[in-house]
Formats: structure tokens, C-alpha cells, sequence
């Protein structure tokens, strides 16, 4: 009996998730339609001779025309439009005037590497930002917190080339930790071969021990880097909301209870803590995905932020717009998930 | 008479903030025996939640600080107690109940979970089973739903507090409180936030299971009318003080102090009139920060003296059982 | 929540309490003075000339002649970093205040409105909230090409949502005040109401977080001048210093290091003066 009640428990939660999740995935095409016309917007409207730029400055007035005719230049804006998003759709993402490539290629080449570091930068933020703001709540107004707070502050005022230089200055030629400098992996060493483009995993999932040490020494710092500076986000939320879930009614419940302070602390007041943190995912992955365009470079590591690094510097826009879009699409997904991740926490959302 | 479950004696505890020291409890004195309810009484914000925090050892310090006093349960005087030593009483010794049902629960556990966990605390001080043998904690909910009268409590188990209605949340509420089988059980306005026809049924459910439990109980309400249905003595608070006390017959028979008068809106004996309808005081609760001199409800009593103003009123007692704090009563 | 004088003094008083917010306050001072004084004075007020160039001084370490050492063409780094003050001043207090008119105006309106209008602005601010700032500011940038104003405009882009939702929420909470009500039944217009009653009372946490911002605004543009956008040479601007040094790291330092450090200092002291700012707001910390 218990059983079947169980059971139908969990059907029911599962209908509801699945409908919570369809209507996200909805909202989130709409946003990404929306992404698609204020990028259309950019290099349309805003650039002032958008042939010239997309055809590159060296270009002949014949490839200008024919870039005038291929996207309908002189078509009234809807049509524009329509034309462009078909293209977006169909990986018709243009061609990068400084190295020749179409833009969805290179992207598509260099996105594993950003992936993997900021997945990495990511984790390294919960596994350091969470305790960090739970210890300071626990022991608010004492000296820990005030270190906490100045710890944080300085990540989030940081810009990312220093910290990236410092990291870079301080492991690699003072303290000489790291070998090599740049890359993703030691020169001396094969990389694993592509099964998820993510050399650390490919690695394991090979059994190809040098491989997975080599990409983890040179993972680490980057990803601290990139981490470093959205630290102090994680740590100041996971800090307010404990000290609101330790304020709160079910706490002094839970003490009233005579439950060990511990338990109290991470089970009751966490857990209701790390809902904030959550949401905010997507917009940690956003900064994370901005630093990388600085943070890649620095360390040369062969990613979508690098490649759009390099192409802003010599004004290439049809690069940058890409790595917009896919950066776009990337947080986008992040929400999803930050949103699928919240409803098993908190049952008050999805069962409605 | 003298088999006190807990003993307060001249508590006073005020309140420090950047607007200036709240006088929250003034020399409090209260004692409460074995399976007997006492209903303490007043308007909100005279104390009543401060003396039960107290207890409980759940003020905010800072900014409440303990100034005198102790608080005698067990034989200890329960403010020596480091927060370690608090912890094991709270639960087994003395538990407490809120008003707000639905911020009181997490509304991230369900509430099988929230309630297996006093059922494990109560097994750990036992040195039953260490708490480890789910089934037996499993079957322990069952029961204790069951006893509050929770239908189908096997998969009420299963839900999680913002399902339930108020009346539910709170029941479940005294089953976490009384699970642990405590000697003393604080109830902190627990039927305020309820409709009347559920206020009833609360007070039922409260009055049997603490008899079966064997459990006193301090019974906090603004509401004469609720704590008449379950109390077994009365105490009347005004200002952070104890103004009288007394078995719940007499104190509304025969109400001594003036705010008790007032608060029933009824008169002296000796005029020989008594109203039925409730009487408004004139004036208003004073500003904990700047209580009047001498008896604090001075201002507002239709009785005052020239003493009254300057001297603060102890509680003697009357009759048997019966204390009040005023200057009428010890001459 | 509207300003007065007991509100002023507490809060100065709390402030005061706090000596982080108080050097991030005296570094905030230093930084607007000295921006003024270069705007006023020119290249009279630092110690060489930020533009000439002396390759027989390249290279020299930070020392009492140089505080921040020479870069490889023998300029002083610290008369350029001093000189190049006012730029990230006018492009951090640029941004953040078109932002803030911008996103107030239209959040207040849309909030207070509601319906529609509020509609559409929330499915607005949505879509700039999904793309990275910074990628964004980088398209943008790109788009218009070199030079200080696209900088500005290239940020203030993806920068008004946020006052935008943050105008909207107080908005939203005002709408149903008391006095709101009052000035309905005067039969004020929808406009004044917005204008005289909404958005005065809104100005505190804006006006905070506006704080902070204008930080978050100077290390934006930074990695946009970095990136080669923004002021172009021989003009110093601080990103572009670090990154002009970044090929030298290993044998001088502090070509890259201490611009980048000047930055993370302002950007610092608006990051603790907010951050105290906020603090003191919140009425907890009252008690």
C-alpha cells in the first residue's frame, strides 16, 4: 500500500517537472530569438558600413556588392531579418575577414576548451565560494568574516588580466610550480582523443594517466583565474542567505528541536541557503564566459574567449557576433539547468 | 505545591540596540508544576514571548542580555548552561511550540522527515537503538501523526508543509513538540494564527496528549477566552512584569488587579456591578524603552495612588494560590 | 522610502563604524580629484611628460625617480597612469549614470504602469541579462570601431536592464503606498506621479548599487581598452598599458602589473564604499 502511494508520488512529480521544463525550454527560445534580433541589430543597423565590414577592408568593390546581394543589403529590415536568422539557423554564421574561416568552424573547434574551463572555473567556485560564505555567517562580525568580505571584494573589483598576470608571474616564473605556460597541455604529451572534446574526462575515460595530469596542471590556474573573479559573488549571496535562513522561524524550530548545532546549520539553514546561489547560476556563467575572453588569451588557452579576444582586436565583427551568439546560447542552457537544479531542491516550485 | 517542574525567579532581561536598552522581563517570578498548564496572559509585547525565548535559551544575545535572575529546572539553574548543555534539554526536557506554523517548518523537508527528527533526538538520549533502526523511528511518525489526528499518515509523511492547512502544520507542530516526551512544553500563541473552529479542536488535541504524555505546559495567548478553555492556573503580565496570579477559576471569578479587571471588563466586588462586555483601557502599552516608574501600568489604572508612581509593587499573595502585584492588596 | 535627517545621521553613523567602506570612500575621493586636477592642469601636474619618448630610460624598475619604473620607450608609467586617470572617470561615471537615467525612466514607468508595457520591458531585460556583458560591450564596441564615446555607448548597451529591474521592483512596491493613492485621487497625471513621487522615492537602493557600479564600469572598460578599443596611442589609457606590457612580463614587470593594480584599487574603493553603502542601508544591522 505504502508502495503504490509512493509510486504515484512519483509520477505525478515527474508530469509536473516535465511540463515545468517544456515551458522553460519555450521561454528560453524566445529569449534566444530575441538575443538573435539585437545581434542582428548590431551588425546591421549600428555599423555603419556593414558590407565593408563583414567583407573585410581589403576587399574589391565586386565582393562588396556581392556581399550587398548575398545579405540583401538594400532589403527593407524585415526581410533582412528573416534572411538572417535562416542563415543563423541553418550555421550560416559568416566568415571572419582575419583568418579566412567561416565562424561557426572555428567556434565549433575552440568551444570544447572553453567548455572545459568553465565548467572547471565553475566548480572551483562552489567548492571555495560556499564554505567561505557559510563560515562567514556562522562567525559574522568576527575577524574571519572581515577577511572573507575583503577576500571577496577584491575578486569581484579585480580585472581579469591581473589576476591572470600575477597567476602567470607568481606559479610559472617565481615559483616555477607549473610547467610550460600556455595550452592546455604539455607540449611532450598526446591529448586523449575527442569523445567529449573535454580533455580532463577524455583522458580518465582512456586510461591515459599522463594525459589527465598534464591537462589538470594546466586546467588549474586558468580556472582559478576565472574563478577568482566571481569568488566574491558566490561567497557574499551563500553569506546573506545563511544569515537569513539563520534568522529564520524553522531554524529556531530546529533548535527548539535540541538538534546539534552542526545539523542545523547544513541541513536546516544550507540547504534553504543554496536556493539564491542557484538562481544565480546563469549569471555566473555569464562573467564567466565574459572573463574568458581575457583570461583565455593570457594563458593561451585555445578557446571561443581567446578567438574572439584576437578578433576584436583587429576589429572583426562577423568573429565577435558568433561568439556572442554561442555565448548567448550557452548561459541560456546554464538557466535551464539552474531551473531544472532548483525544482529538486525546493518542492515548492514544481508542485503546483 | 512544592513539586515545581521549572522555577522562575526574579528574571530580568532587556534588550541593547542602537535605539536605545528595552526593559523586556522585569524580576519576573514564575513556577510551574508537574502536569499542570499555566496560562500566561497579556497584550503583545509584555513579555510573554521573552520569558518562553528565555527558557528556551533562544535569545538573540546580543542584543538581549540577562541582567538577574535564574531559571531553575531539574535542579540547575538553566542560564549557567553553555549552548552545548542547552541543546540536550531542549527537545526531552523542554520543548517549545510557534505561532506561525508555516515559517516555523523548512519547507524543503517533508514533514515525516522534520518529525523523524525529533523521534531520533528522543532515541539518541535514550540509548535506544542510537536512533539508526529507520523502521522503528518510520513506525514512530506513523503513530504520533496518528495520535494528532493526521488522516493517512503514511503518506502525510510524504508531504511537504506548504501542502497542509494551518490547523494540520500545527498539529504536526505539537507532535514534533511532544515526540521526545518532555517535562515541560512551552506553547508560544499557537492557536492565534488559526480559525476558531480549528483554535478548538488544537486545544482538545493539546489538553489530551499532554495528559497522556505527562507533560506541564506553559500556554502563551493574548486570548483570555482560549487560555480559560485549557488552563489550569493563570498568570497576568503587564510591561515585562507578573502583575497576578491564580488557579483559572478564581482569576476569572475573582480578578484582583486592576489590568485583570480591565482586561475582563469587570468590576470590583465591592461595587457590586459587574459588566459582561469587554472594556477598552484607556491609554496604551508603554514603550519597553521608557517604562513608567513604580507599577508600570500607573498611567492607565482607574485606582492610583501616590505610591504607585514611585514604588514598584511585589507580588504577594492574597489567598491561597492567588498573587497579585498591588499596592491595594499589602496593606 | 524617502531621506531625512535621522536616516542621514544613522547611517553615517554605521558608516563610520566600517574602515574598509572608510578607505574605499578615501581612495574614491583621491581618484575624482585626480582626474579634476589632470583635466585642470594637464601634463604640468605629474613629474615627465607622458608622451615622450626616451628609449636611453626604457625599462627601468620602479624606484624614487620612477615610482612605477619606465615602459620600453623610457616613459614614466606613473605620469602616464596619473594622466590617464580622467579617461576611465569619464567612461566609469558616463556609463552609469546614462544607465541609471535610462533604466530608471523606463523601469519606473514600466512598473508603475504595468500590464503591457511591463510585459514587454521584463521580456527586454531578459534578453540583455542572457548574453555576457562583456561579449556584448565587445560586439558593440567592435561594431562602432575606436574612441572613448563608443566605449561609453558600447556598455551602456547591455548596462540600463539592470536599472531598468531594479527601478521596476521599487516601483512595484511603491505603486500600492499610501501617498501614491493620495496623489491618484488629486487626480495627478500618470507621468508626474512617475516623475514626482515614484522615482524620488526609489533613488536609495538605486543610488547604491549605482556606487558600486561605477567600479564594475572602470574594469569593463578596461578590457575594452585592453582590447584595443577606446583611446588609441600614443594616449595612455590603463588597460592599454597592460596590455602594451603584457609581452614584458617576465623581464619588467611592472609595465603590466602596476597599471593593472591602479585599477584594481579604484575599482576596489568603489566595490568597499558601496558595499559599506549597502550595509548600513539594510535595517538589520540597525539593531
Amino acid at each position: 500500500m505504502l508502495e503504490t502511494v509512493t509510486k504515484r508520488k512519483s509520477t505525478i512529480r515527474l508530469k509536473t517537472l516535465v511540463r515545468f521544463t517544456l515551458k522553460r525550454i519555450l521561454f528560453s527560445i524566445g529569449v534566444l530569438l530575441g538575443v538573435a534580433f539585437v545581434t542582428f541589430v548590431i551588425s546591421r543597423v549600428i555599423v555603419p558600413n556593414p558590407a565593408r565590414v563583414w567583407a573585410g577592408p581589403k576587399a574589391s568593390s565586386e565582393t562588396i556588392a556581392a556581399f550587398v546581394a548575398r545579405f540583401h543589403l538594400n532589403d527593407p529590415f524585415y526581410v533582412q531579418f528573416y534572411y538572417y536568422l535562416n542563415d543563423l539557423l541553418h550555421g550560416n554564421w559568416g566568415v571572419s575577414p582575419s583568418s579566412g574561416q567561416p565562424v561557426l568552424n572555428s567556434i565549433a573547434i575552440y568551444l570544447p576548451a572553453t567548455i572545459e574551463l568553465t565548467i572547471a572555473a565553475i566548480i572551483m567556485t562552489v567548492l571555495i565560494g560556499i564554505p567561505l560564505g557559510v563560515v562567514a555567517a556562522t562567525n559574522k562580525d568576527k575577524s574571519v568574516d572581515h577577511l572573507s568580505r575583503l577576500f571577496s571584494l577584491s575578486g569581484v573589483a579585480s580585472p581579469p588580466f591581473l589576476a591572470a598576470l600575477l597567476l602567470q608571474l607568481i606559479f610559472f616564473y617565481y615559483l616555477k610550480l607549473f610547467p610550460d605556460s600556455g595550452g592546455r597541455i604539455s607540449l611532450s604529451v598526446t591529448p586523449p582523443p575527442t569523445i567529449t572534446g573535454l580533455f580532463t574526462v577524455d583522458s580518465l575515460v582512456t586510461g591515459n594517466w599522463a594525459a589527465f595530469i598534464s591537462s589538470i596542471q594546466h586546467l588549474i590556474l586558468p580556472s582559478f583565474a576565472l574563478a577568482f573573479l566571481i569568488l566574491g559573488l558566490m561567497s557574499r549571496l551563500v553569506r546573506a542567505s545563511m544569515l537569513e535562513a539563520l534568522m529564520s522561524d524553522y531554524v529556531r524550530t530546529a533548535k527548539a528541536k535540541g538538534l546539534r548545532r552542526r545539523l542545523v546549520i547544513y541541513k536546516h539553514a544550507l540547504r534553504n541557503a543554496l536556493t539564491q546561489p542557484v538562481t544565480a547560476l546563469s549569471l555566473y556563467v555569464a562573467y564567466t564566459l565574459g572573463g574568458s575572453v581575457v583570461i583565455e588569451s593570457i594563458f593561451s588557452w585555445p578557446g571561443v574567449g581567446r578567438y574572439a579576444a584576437q578578433a576584436a582586436m583587429v576589429f572583426d565583427l562577423p568573429a565577435v557576433m558568433g561568439t556572442t551568439i554561442i555565448f548567448t546560447i550557452c548561459v541560456v542552457l546554464a538557466n535551464l539547468v539552474a531551473d531544472i537544479l532548483l525544482s529538486v531542491i525546493d518542492p515548492r516550485i514544481h508542485l503546483r | 505545591m512544592t513539586d515545581h517542574i521549572i522555577q522562575v525567579n526574579e528574571l530580568s532581561v532587556v534588550f541593547e540596540t542602537l535605539q536605545g536598552r528595552y526593559s523586556a522581563l522585569d524580576k519576573v517570578d514564575l513556577a510551574i508544576n508537574k502536569s499542570e498548564v499555566v496560562g500566561l496572559v497579556g497584550e503583545s509585547g509584555c513579555g510573554k514571548s521573552t520569558l518562553a525565548l528565555a527558557i528556551m535559551g533562544l535569545l538573540p544575545r546580543p542584543p538581549a542580555k540577562v541582567l538577574s535572575g535564574c531559571i531553575m529546572f531539574n535542579g540547575t539553574n538553566l542560564l549557567t548552561y553553555t549552548e552545548k548543555e542547552m541543546e540536550k534539554v531542549r527537545g526531552t526536557g523542554i520543548s517549545m511550540i510557534f505561532q506561525e506554523p508555516l515559517t516555523s517548518l523548512n519547507p524543503l523537508f517533508t514533514i515525516g522527515d522534520q518529525l523523524s527528527e525529533t523521534i531520533r533526538i528522543k532515541m539518541q538520549r535514550q540509548n535506544e537503538h542510537d536512533g539508526r533502526d529507520e523502521k522503528k523511528v518510520r513506525a514512530e511518525v506513523v503513530e504520533w501523526l496518528k495520535r494528532v489526528d493526521l488522516a493517512d499518515p503514511e503518506s502525510a509523511m510524504e508531504r511537504y508543509p506548504h501542502e497542509w492547512s494551518g490547523g494540520m502544520r500545527q498539529r504536526v507542530m505539537i507532535a514534533m513538540a511532544l515526540a521526545a516526551k518532555p517535562s515541560l512544553m512551552l506553547a508560544d500563541e499557537p492557536t492565534s494564527a488559526l480559525d476558531v473552529t480549528t483554535q478548538a479542536q488544537i486545544l482538545t488535541l493539546v489538553k489530551s496528549l499532554v495528559r497522556e504524555v505527562k507533560a506541564s505546559v506553559l500556554f502563551i495567548s493574548h486570548d483570555l477566552a482560549v487560555v480559560a478553555q485549557i488552563a489550569d492556573r493563570v498568570a497576568v503580565m503587564y510591561a515585562g512584569m507578573v502583575m497576578e496570579e491564580a488557579p483559572v477559576n478564581e482569576i476569572f471569578e475573582n480578578p484582583l488587579h486592576p489590568y485583570t479587571q480591565s482586561l475582563m471588563g469587570a468590576f470590583p466586588k465591592e461595587t457590586g456591578v459587574r459588566k459582561a462586555r469587554l472594556e477598552t483601557i484607556p491609554g496604551s502599552v508603554p514603550n519597553l524603552a521608557r517604562i513608567p516608574p513604580g507599577c508600570p501600568f500607573h498611567p492607565r489604572c482607574k485606582f492610583v495612588k501616590d505610591q504607585c508612581s514611585t514604588a514598584r509593587p511585589g507580588l504577594r499573595e492574597t489567598s491561597p494560590g492567588h498573587k497579585v502585584a498591588c499596592v491595594m492588596y499589602t496593606q | 522610502m524617502s531621506i531625512d535627517r535621522k536616516e542621514i545621521a544613522l547611517t553615517l553613523d554605521v558608516l563610520r563604524r566600517d574602515r574598509l567602506a572608510i578607505g574605499g570612500i578615501g581612495v574614491v575621493v583621491l581618484f575624482i580629484l585626480t582626474s579634476f586636477a589632470v583635466l585642470i592642469f594637464g601634463n604640468s601636474l605629474v613629474p615627465y611628460d607622458p608622451t615622450v619618448v626616451n628609449i636611453s630610460a626604457a625599462f627601468q624598475a620602479p624606484s624614487l625617480q620612477h615610482l612605477f619604473g619606465t615602459d620600453n620607450l623610457g616613459r614614466d608609467i606613473f605620469s602616464r597612469c596619473v594622466v590617464a586617470a580622467p579617461i576611465d572617470a569619464e567612461i566609469g561615471f558616463s556609463i552609469v549614470l546614462v544607465s541609471v537615467l535610462i533604466g530608471g525612466i523606463v523601469g519606473s514607468w514600466a512598473g508603475y504602469v504595468g500590464g503591457r508595457v511591463d510585459e514587454i520591458l521584463m521580456r527586454i531585460t531578459d534578453i540583455f541579462i542572457a548574453v555576457p556583458t562583456l561579449v556584448l560591450a565587445v560586439a558593440v564596441g567592435v561594431a562602432l570601431g575606436p574612441g572613448i564615446e563608443h566605449v561609453i555607448e558600447a556598455n551602456l548597451v547591455g548596462w540600463w536592464p539592470v536599472y531598468a529591474r531594479l527601478a521596476r521592483a521599487g516601483a512595484l512596491s511603491l505603486k500600492e503606498s499610501q501617498f501614491i493613492e493620495a496623489a491618484k485621487v488629486a487626480g495627478l497625471a500618470r507621468f508626474k506621479i512617475i516623475i514626482k513621487h515614484i522615482i524620488p522615492n526609489n533613488i536609495s537602493p538605486i543610488l547604491v548599487y549605482a556606487t558600486l557600479d561605477i567600479g564594475n564600469a572602470i574594469l569593463y572598460a578596461s578590457v575594452l581598452s585592453y582590447l584595443g578599443m577606446g583611446a588609441q596611442p600614443p594616449q595612455a589609457e590603463w588597460g592599454r598599458m597592460v596590455f602594451d606590457g603584457q609581452v614584458y612580463l617576465t623581464n619588467a614587470w611592472w609595465m603590466s602589473i602596476l597599471p593593472g593594480l591602479v585599477i584594481f584599487t579604484v575599482a576596489l574603493g568603489f566595490n568597499l564604499f558601496g558595499d559599506g553603502l549597502r550595509d548600513t542601508l539594510d535595517p538589520r544591522y540597525r539593531k
